[in-house]
């Protein structure tokens, strides 16, 4: 959802700095949303590729993450990627080389939900 | 994040992929089926449980290994109409995380969570009096990390506790 700007001239109301605030630190029940891209090479099958996402939000324990595959189909790994280690901070976006290549990648969209 | 959880130990949660045809409509498992997984990561924290793939490919992961500091970051405080706090209570989407460890928990499935449930007798004294079975479990796990964490205010002796528990008696 987009930011409300503020006109010079105008009053600052606290709704306006609250919305940056919420970027920063979500409520309970608030989303943060956004795009991974999981690339790297595997030495051998089941070789781990993996990427740490972090999140715009601190402070706020989240409860899931959901991500798809969206922008890129999963190439060179056995299944598209799984998260782990979710946290205040952002999460971690891993999956296994299918074989011996130079090529993985994997990449969509996230949803973090607080 | 989950939405429900019934006492059939089915979970219904919903796709947050904007752009999917089922993206209105609940998806549903049930908490024994094998799509329900338990995913321990590396290291000793990280683990995650993972919900059945959408249509569309999007799959949820459930945050599966709280600390007690995160729990406690989690809570609400409920204040009255004049704004005197009144207590706190766990979020229910992580009370609701919390269920469904416990379930894989007992199937064999997952390691013990941090957190306790109630004795049946417990469970049953706060259904009788009406309470969802979620909210009774948010107010269970609120007294456990409030209560443990009020001994563990640094500079408090918990041996005192027992001693002036010992003289009262």
């Amino acid at each position: 959802m987009p930011l409300n700007t503020v006109t010079t001239g105008n009053t600052i109301l606290a709704a306006d700095i609250n919305q940056l605030v919420q970027v920063l630190q979500r409520a309970a029940g608030q989303t943060e949303t956004g795009k991974y891209h999981l690339g790297g090479s595997s030495y051998t099958n089941g070789a781990l590729v993996s990427m740490y996402m972090p999140s715009l939000s601190r402070t706020t324990a989240p409860v899931s993450a959901s991500i798809d595959t969206s922008d890129t189909a999963p190439s060179g790994l056995q299944a598209a990627p799984s998260t782990g280690h979710l946290t205040a901070n952002g999460f971690q976006v891993f999956a296994f080389g299918s074989g011996t290549t130079s090529n993985c990648n994997a990449g969509g969209n996230y949803t973090i939900q607080y | 994040m989950l939405h429900a959880i019934y006492e059939d130990g089915t979970i219904e949660w919903a796709c947050t992929n904007e752009e999917c045809e089922f993206a209105e409509a609940r998806l549903s498992a049930h908490a024994e089926h094998a799509t329900v997984k338990y995913l321990p990561v590396s290291g000793k924290r990280g683990a995650v449980i993972a919900l059945p793939q959408c249509l569309c490919g999007t799959q949820t992961f459930l945050k599966a290994d709280y600390t007690r500091k995160e729990l406690l970051s989690g809570m609400f405080r409920v204040v009255d109409d004049q704004g005197q706090e009144r207590g706190h209570i766990l979020k229910l989407g992580h009370v609701r995380n919390l269920l469904l460890h416990h379930m894989l928990h007992l199937q064999g499935r997952a390691p013990e969570p941090l957190v306790p449930l109630p004795s049946r007798e417990t469970l049953v004294r706060m259904l009788e009096n009406g309470l969802p079975h979620e909210v009774a479990l948010a107010f269970w796990w609120t007294h456990v990390l409030i209560g443990e964490q009020v001994v563990m205010l640094p500079g408090f002796d918990s041996r005192l506790l027992q001693i002036e528990t010992r003289a009262n008696i």
